[in-house]
């Protein structure tokens, strides 16, 4: 076996970058800073991914399951920076947490590369520290962090280092600890207050890759021993309902995307609670889409705040005339996040509601039922902010060229994810037929 | 089949794959954010729907010459996934050669009458990529010969006639009935998906060509007809959300919005027929259980009723057509539901060619109307008219013109009955959770509005 | 706005009634004035305002109509970036327009007159706080106003911009925000819903319903008792079909009972419960009638003017639907609120809770683009080092500059510099052309309409034929008449809006002719009825099945061959149709026997002295009094054209919105009477025995011209009339070729017959929303002898009066009847181009596509919308927004005269509705009405373009030109 620190030296040039720009002064050195070591650990990421391929392998040993992870990992990074508008980084009221997301992005890679159930209740105990810290820097308060993740803490620790217990006991706390990082109902308060004080970028990189999806795998067959997916599920799919619901009455656009985000998060839970290789390989090619498409909305999201400030859905507001490259783009990770034919989700929900509707035919049609709303909501979202209205000075505010290459990146995953090795779905059903279900604890 | 498979391969891949080249090839233009020249835009559109045009009449020649009656085309490899499978085939035969055919024939001459009539609209380029998804949507769903394949075309159908109807979207009114289009659209996918899985579940694979060649006899032995039933249910449900069957006419006129020539194609040809296209391929379910053919029959004969009443008392010539439409819809569904399949085909033929000129032609209705003003008079006019034009007042003619005024009310039973609670419910929902989350945060709790509208 | 009522008790009801009445007869007066689109009149839509200055008005409007009144800034700066506004006219309007006040120091080194062309040359917007520092990151336009010396990296600009934010965060702004009259805004603001998309829907559905001339199939019962009644009926039968907000409706009809005050009880009630106070009305009333002010006019319009439509409505139904209009407003409020706050509201409530929902509304004054405004002026200033050291003081004075020279006024100075650059020009133009001295006789004379879609036309005329003599007179040639043609069943009027005319006129088909005409008539009548029955029949249920499974197929043909082939399609149409082809010989019954003038029998026509009585005016009106030609060639005109709901917008707007075809040919059967010549000769005019009348008309949307009456004319003329035929032609394809210059979609290297075909296709494209670009352009209305404008390239942009200042008499009578006539047509049709142009969607009606024709009176987009007024997108697309240039060959003392004769003319005059220019008879001196002097204008001293040919000049260019004279053209005579 060659050894290749590829993945190595991609988490390191992150921490170094994070370092480095927080001591820089400028915040024009800041912004060259992260983007190129976000850029270069990037690099490094999928060198790591290739090298795996060559039978390559460094200190952190990747498996054929999660090596194309941390290179989609990091590539998101990677997009989300690299469109950060100008105005976040000079002249902005709020320094940009540039060091902050390095160090999320080091921390998402450990997790994607992470094998063992100790180092990945580690790191999901790790993890909410940043948004914390972003937090407390903004100077916002803490409390309803601090009152979900105290006892998630408790429970986190212990899943780590304690390898004896019963699985019951263990089932048990690790669906707690799931519906409180998912953002499950109930657990799921925080998490709209983290969207609405927490710097957005840090928010929705800390959201939106699922991570307690690898554990739910991990630990599939111990759950399904004890129950716990049983009871997870019908949390999940509450949740789906609740907050496809809720997506349609939201007043404004942060809002609405932190309920998107949760609907979807709980679809993805609801599918990895399952037993059967066909449903997980289906729920993790539909968590891998759903990170891209939802990354997507939220550059999008972002994009348009940057420009107008926080947006109400209670107007029209028109924005198509002066961006239409954003209506677009939201048009299509919208379309990406429901499974629209051509996308890449699509073939995974189809799956996904195929195989859990024999099993549980209430759970198929609430799903089918909550797609269709989240789709309606959708579309109406995208005509409040895109339509609507005549827009005058439209030039002003037309789509950099980062940005339309972020957008364009995205795009591409969202279509051309099938082309990829990286999520091909029998690939990922094979893995998980090696892996998955029948990993021992 | 006597050695003509490569040339009906060939001619196969024509009519699908112009058009879905075209959507492509289009959707990049736009996401790239390319600016075509009109007249190339137009070039491209038209030889597209050419070629496929061409492909499916080489297809029915060779038919014709060789006395072919069927043949399934698989273009891509099947996704097989242990016991799932996604089957992406093509089914050629008499019915889905003639709706392909007139489908693109109208497509074909509604892009020239476009090219003329949206020229220099700010929004060339969008309709046009639209257009060309709609094309590669009914080309699909006309064609396909399974049910997932369907609906891959039926939604794209339904997502570029959403988006047609919000065409000139800096006004509000075209976005909500877009909307209004894409709720009951997404209804009707939603039932479409939920068929689709019943019908694997009960024969195994969703290939039309089964279901036909069985017929409902062949069906009723073999498998379990409960499922099927269901599956003839969700299908019903949803080609009637498509096809606009009572209650859900509402959002037919009302995607009046867009320019004209995508409501002469769409809501007066092709995706109003679209729903009974989908029963017409899968009546032999529709007829398995009476119950449901003679529902289908109902609902037909009730839609054409009630949109017969609603249209006498509409006084714009758009909704006046739109209503027509409908009329003759509920007909050709009550037609296929009695298990008729050569009438319903050639009358949604008929219908289709005639409405769509009659909606290009809506703009001269003055022109129209004035000529006939000019050669009959205007108060002979007004007796020419069949039921008169002196309103009755008793009460009995009363209810009956309010309903027709009402437009039946379907939307408000619609809206009474499943939108507001709905909404209501979620509304309280997420007033709840503002008051739970500020109470969690330990902010004081906000007078119904959030910060960022502060701010 | 307070929303405690405090009913004023001093006053008593039936006065409220009346102050209510008189309210809301004046809003009626600011609805959209166009009636049924059949008859298409252009008008000036601020018509009510003409008594006051034009900018004034302009102001008080945008308060009303929310619509815009001038261009975009956005779109003044790309003009003035294409060079069609030049920066150094608007620092001259500026100058004259601030006057002593432009010297003025504000701050530092810097002037009021720097200010205010700094924020003319700069493009700051209304912002919030975030897309002001979006604009400062991003923009590439700041840059450019940046002042070249300033020190000011990109670093620092933030800490400039926040200072400018913070120090005009406290002012008050002086500006005044003007509360929306209605509650509609706070509803939608505070709840996200709208009322009206719930009113409106309703009301439209019911309206169009209760004006429906004749669509629909079945009319609305109860409709001649009234609005009211008729909307009570229609939701008390059925309530429960109607959506839920309206449900509740009988029940607020129990108590109203059909008085006459009924309507204005019903609104009094509304308001109070509203709680709109008294001072409140005005704005309220007028503000709910403008919410969908397009039915609302057509109510008044058909109201004032019951005689413009089969059935009309009775007086006072504007007040019932104003009346119908405020009780759903209040319904769908309560449904709103009680939505919103998930509780039930009373009736008499609702202004608590509407006072309880404004603790919920936050809006305040947004003070970022004042803000920003002070930044890009000090950026461009160079201020930026001074700006931290500002006192207060400084402050307040820089801030009040800056806020007091609104947006409107900056638009105003653009505008006027727009406006300038044109008349300059044009002016030139003028006043450079060169006098022939010597003139030479000319062998045929041609009057034309004073359209500007006919200058090309006699511009090219005059070019390929130089013994052409051209006149322009409005195209009702001075014979108002009811008309009734052959085939038609009922008279038309042919005149101007404004005239009513008390003769009728019917055209006979001769003797010989009388049986083919009969078939005709007939045949017409039964393929008519057959076709309008299965027209009818493909719409119902049973026999639309028969149809459309049987032929319905069929229809394919057609419909394919209309779109793929319109002009082979056009032709097999007219071969195939054998009634149209039979030629059937017409005359027209002229001239009256009895006493009295009617519409039937012998009382059709005009009497021997009416008829020399109008001959006479028209001759005299534009000077052809001597030296008549042999052939005298009279066009009215009109246009053809398919699939075109405004095909009435684009024919003869002097003969009421209809082809003029018929006038023409009547007066020249009145000049070509002998009686009539005697008379006149008597009078002082002598038509020569051999001067011969040919009327004829002009299609301008396929450029033909054909001739009445040719039978009728004396064989000596047949050499003469086949040699002006050609040149005629001639002069048709050439100007076909012209027009073509305009379409993107013929190409500019396009040959003269390939201009005609396309022409003629466009006319019969059934997928063509531009048949031909209307009056699009006019800029300019020339009151003069053709001599003085003779060789001069138009542009198509001149309406041509002719008008011979010699031959006036000393009350200048003459020149007083054109200008009573021309003035108020030429302005309207201007101003109509002019508003729908600034706002397509607020004064327009928006683009065509989406149009869907309604009640047999006017469109609407989609399936309910308001019912559209003012022209299309497509009709004003290529218009440039400037008032008319009116050049009137006359003195200011004469000028003067007759503006104080005629007070609708002074206003149009004195309040610049119009400019207006006097050219001096006898000089090339002109002088422009400015304020309310005449003051002489100065030659710029750059010459006029020149060229040989109008196609030299305009080959190869689509967007405007220049006035280049035109050496072919000038021309003028034959050399004997």
């Amino acid at each position: 076996m060659n050894y290749f620190f590829f993945l190595e030296a991609s988490i390191l040039i992150c921490v170094l970058g994070a370092l480095f720009s927080s001591l820089a002064k400028s915040q024009e050195k800041i912004r060259f800073i992260t983007i190129y070591s976000s850029f270069f650990s990037t690099l490094c990421a999928i060198a790591s991914y290739l090298g795996f391929y060559f039978g390559c392998q460094g200190f952190v040993i990747l498996s054929e399951f999660n090596a194309p992870l941390p290179a989609l990992s990091s590539t998101l990074y990677f997009v989300v920076l690299l469109c950060t508008p100008r105005t976040k980084f000079i002249g902005a009221d709020k320094p940009f947490p540039s060091n902050l997301l390095l160090l999320s992005q080091a921390l998402s890679l450990l997790i994607c590369s992470s094998s063992s159930n100790t180092t990945l209740f580690l790191l999901l105990a790790l993890e909410p520290l940043i948004p914390l810290i972003d937090l407390i820097r903004r100077g916002e308060r803490i409390r309803i962090f601090l009152i979900h993740w105290i006892p998630a803490w408790l429970i986190a620790i212990p899943l780590a280092f304690a390898n004896n217990m019963p699985n019951e006991i263990t089932g048990c706390l690790i669906t707690i600890l799931v519906i409180i990082r998912m953002g499950i109902f109930p657990g799921h308060t925080w998490i709209v207050y983290l969207t609405e004080k927490c710097s957005f970028s840090i928010a929705l990189l800390f959201i939106i890759p699922m991570a307690p999806v690898l554990i739910l795998l991990k630990n599939n067959q111990l759950l399904h021993e004890s129950h716990a997916s049983l009871y997870l599920s019908w949390f999940a799919i509450a949740s789906i309902f609740y907050f496809a619901g809720l997506t349609l009455v939201q007043r404004s656009l942060r809002n609405f995307f932190t309920y998107l985000c949760l609907a979807l998060c709980a679809m993805v839970i609801l599918g990895v609670c399952s037993h059967e290789t066909l449903e997980l390989t289906a729920a993790f090619s539909l968590r891998n889409s759903l990170w891209v498409a939802l990354i997507g909305m939220a550059i999008v999201v972002r994009a348009l705040e940057a420009r107008h400030g926080r947006l109400s859905l209670f107007q029209n507001h028109g924005f198509y005339e002066s961006t239409p490259m954003l209506g677009i783009a939201f048009l299509v990770c919208g379309l990406g996040c429901v499974g629209f034919p051509g996308t890449s989700a699509f073939i995974s929900f189809e799956m996904l509601a195929d195989e859990i509707i024999p099993s549980s035919p209430f759970f198929g049609i609430v799903i089918v039922f909550s797609e269709a709303l989240i789709s309606i909501s959708l579309l109406m979202v995208y005509f409040k902010l895109f339509c609507g209205k005549k827009v005058e000075w439209s030039d002003i505010f037309k789509v950099r060229l980062r940005e339309m290459i972020a957008l364009w990146i995205i795009i591409f995953l969202i279509f051309g994810f099938r082309f990829l090795p990286l999520t091909d779905i029998a690939t990922t059903h094979h893995n998980l037929e090696k892996t998955g279900p029948q990993q021992p604890h | 089949m006597n050695g003509i498979e490569p040339a009906l391969d060939f001619f196969a891949s024509m009519a699908i794959f112009s058009p879905l080249a075209l959507a492509l090839f289009m959707l990049l233009a736009f996401v790239f954010q390319i600016k075509l020249p009109e007249k190339i835009i137009a070039l491209v559109v038209e030889l597209s729907v050419f070629f496929a045009l061409a492909g499916i009449l080489g297809i029915v020649f060779l038919f014709l010459s060789n006395g072919v009656k069927k043949w399934g085309y698989e273009p891509f490899p099947t996704f097989h996934l242990e016991s799932f499978h996604f089957d992406f085939q093509f089914y050629f035969d008499w019915l889905s050669l003639s709706f392909a055919t007139l489908a693109l024939l109208l497509c074909f001459v509604i892009a020239f009458f476009s090219q003329r009539y949206m020229h220099r609209e700010p929004g060339y380029q969008r309709f046009f990529v639209l257009y060309s998804i709609f094309v590669s949507g009914i080309v699909i769903a006309s064609l396909s010969g399974t049910i997932e394949s369907l609906f891959v075309g039926w939604e794209m159908v339904g997502l570029s006639s959403a988006l047609l109807v919000a065409f000139f979207h800096e006004r509000v009114m075209p976005t909500r009935n877009g909307l209004h289009l894409w709720i009951v659209y997404r209804i009707s996918d939603a039932a479409l998906f939920l068929a689709s899985y019943l019908l694997h579940h009960a024969l195994g694979q969703g290939f039309f060509q089964a279901i036909l060649e069985q017929g409902s006899e062949g069906l009723a032995h073999e498998v379990s007809s409960p499922v099927l039933i269901g599956a003839g249910v969700l299908i019903f449900l949803a080609s009637a959300c498509k096809s606009a069957l009572f209650p859900f006419s509402g959002w037919l006129p009302r995607a009046m919005e867009g320019p004209t020539p995508t409501s002469a194609i769409f809501y007066g040809a092709l995706s109003i027929h679209l729903g009974a296209f989908l029963l017409l391929r899968l009546n032999p379910i529709v007829q398995l259980s009476p119950i449901l053919a003679w529902t289908v029959v109902f609902f037909g004969l009730l839609t054409a009723l009630v949109s017969g009443i609603i249209a006498n008392a509409q006084a714009d010539i758009k909704s006046i057509l739109a209503y027509a439409t409908l009329t003759q819809v509920g007909i050709i569904i009550a037609e296929i539901g009695f298990g008729l399949e050569l009438l319903p085909l050639i009358h949604i033929i008929g219908h289709a060619s005639l409405r769509t000129y009659q909606f290009l032609r809506a703009p001269s209705s003055f022109a129209y109307y004035k000529s006939l003003e000019e050669s009959l008079g205007r108060t002979d006019l007004n007796k020419y008219a069949p039921k008169g034009r002196v309103a009755q007042t008793g009460p009995l003619s009363l209810a009956i013109y309010s309903f027709a005024l009402n437009r039946g009310g379907m939307d408000s039973m619609l809206e009474k009955f499943i939108t507001k609670p709905f909404v209501q419910m979620f509304k309280l929902a997420d007033i709840f959770e503002k008051k739970w989350g500020s109470i969690l945060a330990g902010t004081e709790p906000s007078k119904l509005k959030t910060p960022e509208e502060r701010a | 706005m307070t929303f405690h009522s405090h009913t004023n008790s001093s006053h008593h009801p039936e006065n409220k009634l009346e102050h209510l009445a008189e309210i809301i007869s004046h809003a009626a007066h600011l609805l959209p004035a166009q009636g049924p689109i059949t008859t298409f009149v252009h008008h000036n839509p601020l018509h009510l305002f003409e008594s006051k200055p034009f900018h004034e008005s302009l102001l008080e409007a945008d308060r009303i109509f929310g619509s815009q009144m001038y261009l975009s800034e956005e779109r003044y700066h790309e003009e003035l970036e294409k060079g069609r506004i030049l920066f150094s006219d608007i620092e001259e309007i500026l100058k004259s327009e601030l006057g002593s006040k432009a010297n003025e120091i504000i701050i530092g080194k810097s002037t009021r007159f720097e200010i205010q062309s700094s924020m003319l040359r700069n493009l700051p917007f209304a912002a919030t706080e975030k897309e002001a520092q979006w604009f400062i990151a991003n923009s590439k336009r700041l840059y450019k106003i940046i002042h070249p010396e300033s020190s000011a990296d990109k670093k620092n600009l933030n800490q400039i911009l926040e200072y400018c934010l913070k120090n005009t965060e406290n002012v008050a702004l002086k500006t005044e925000h003007h509360a929306p009259a209605r509650f509609r805004e706070l509803l939608l603001e505070v709840t996200g819903q709208d009322p009206d998309l719930l009113v409106n829907e309703l009301l439209v559905r019911f309206s169009s319903s209760f004006l429906d001339q004749g669509f629909a199939i079945w009319g609305l019962p109860n409709r001649d008792a009234g609005f009211i009644a008729a909307f009570k009926s229609f939701c008390q039968s059925n309530p429960s079909l109607m959506g839920s907000w309206a449900r509740t409706l009988p029940d607020y009809f129990k108590n109203l009972h059909q008085e006459k005050n009924s309507a204005l009880e019903l609104i009094l009630e509304s308001l109070e419960i509203l709680g709109v106070p008294q001072e409140n009305w005005e704005p309220f009333l007028i503000q709910s009638l403008l919410a969908i002010r397009g039915w609302a006019g057509m109510i008044w319009q058909i109201e004032v003017r019951p005689d413009k439509v089969p059935l009309p409505v009775s007086p006072g139904t504007l007040t019932q639907f104003l009346a119908i209009r405020l009780l759903l407003d209040r319904l769908a409020m309560k449904k709103i609120i009680k939505e919103f706050s998930f509780r039930k509201t009373s009736s008499n409530d609702l202004k608590h809770e509407l006072a309880s929902l404004k603790n919920h509304s936050e809006v305040k004054q947004d003070h970022t683009a004042l803000g920003l405004e002070v930044f890009c002026v000090a950026m461009d200033l160079g201020w930026e080092k001074q700006i931290p050291d500002f006192t207060p003081d400084d402050w307040a004075k820089v801030l009040f500059e800056i806020e007091t020279f609104s947006q409107l006024d900056q638009r105003k100075i653009f505008h006027l510099a727009y406006e300038k650059h044109l008349y300059r020009q044009v002016l030139d133009s003028i006043i450079t052309l060169e006098q022939k001295k010597e003139t030479k006789p000319f062998m045929f004379q041609a009057v034309f309409c004073i359209d500007e879609r006919e200058e090309s036309f006699r511009r090219h005329l005059e070019e390929v034929d130089p013994s052409f003599e051209t006149y322009g007179a409005a195209g009702f040639f001075n014979v108002p008449m009811y008309f009734k043609a052959t085939l038609d069943s009922f008279y038309t009027p042919l005149c101007p809006i404004i005239i009513t005319p008390s003769n009728w006129v019917e055209e006979l088909p001769e003797e010989e002719f009388l049986k083919a005409y009969k078939t005709r008539a007939s045949g017409m009548k039964t393929i008519q009825m057959a076709s309008h029955q299965l027209h009818l029949g493909s719409r119902g249920g049973a026999l639309g099945a028969l149809l459309s499974a049987t032929f319905g197929t069929l229809v394919a043909i057609p419909l394919a061959m209309t779109v793929l082939f319109p002009r082979l399609t056009a032709k097999i149409r007219r071969y195939l149709t054998p009634f149209l082809r039979k030629k059937v010989e017409t005359k027209l019954k002229l001239e009256r026997f009895s006493e009295k003038a009617g519409p039937t029998g012998n009382q059709v026509g005009f009497s021997l002295q009416e008829m020399a009585a109008m001959g006479e005016r028209f001759l005299r009106d534009i000077g052809l009094t001597r030296s008549f030609c042999r052939l005298v060639f009279i066009f009215g005109h009109g246009s053809t054209s398919i699939n075109n709901p405004h095909q009435s917008a684009y024919d003869c707007g002097a003969c009421g919105g209809s082809p003029g075809g018929a006038n023409a040919r009547a007066l020249a059967q009145i000049l070509n009477d002998k009686r009539v010549r005697s008379i006149l000769q008597n009078n002082g005019i002598d038509i020569p025995e051999d001067t011969y009348f040919v009327g004829g008309l002009s299609n301008t949307s396929i450029n033909h011209v054909s001739f009445f009456d040719k039978d009728l004319m004396p064989s000596i003329h047949h050499h003469d009339f086949e040699k002006a035929k050609i040149s005629l032609r001639e002069a048709c394809m050439r100007n076909a070729h012209e027009r073509c210059r305009r379409f993107q979609s013929a190409s500019l290297d396009i040959s003269l017959e390939e201009a005609q075909r396309h022409v003629e296709g466009r006319a019969e494209d059934l997928a063509q929303p531009r048949p031909e670009l209307g009056h699009a352009t006019n800029a300019i209305c020339i009151v003069g002898r053709r001599e003085r404008t003779r060789g001069i390239y138009m542009d198509r942009r001149a309406f041509l009066v002719s008008y011979d200042p010699t031959q006036d008499n000393q009350n200048n009578d003459i020149l007083n009847r054109i200008l009573n006539a021309a003035m108020p047509v030429c302005s309207g049709i201007n101003l109509e181009f002019f508003f729908s142009q600034v706002d397509p969607t607020g004064w327009g009606c928006g683009t065509k596509l989406p149009h869907n024709p309604t009640s047999y009176l006017g469109v609407m987009d989609g399936a309910a919308s308001d019912l559209r007024t003012g022209l299309p997108w497509q009709v004003v697309e290529i218009h440039e927004a400037v008032r008319l240039l009116f050049i009137i060959e006359s003195t200011p003392e004469i000028m003067r005269k007759i503006l104080e004769r005629c007070p609708p003319l002074a206003n149009l005059c004195y309040n610049h509705w119009i400019n207006l220019v006097l050219l001096d008879p006898e000089s090339s001196q002109a002088s422009i009405l400015t304020g309310k002097e005449f003051v002489p204008y100065e030659f710029s001293g750059t010459p006029a373009p020149k060229a040989k040919s109008s196609i030299d000049w305009y080959r190869g260019k689509r967007n405007h030109l220049g006035y280049p004279h035109i050496s072919n053209a000038m021309n003028a005579g034959v050399n004997v």
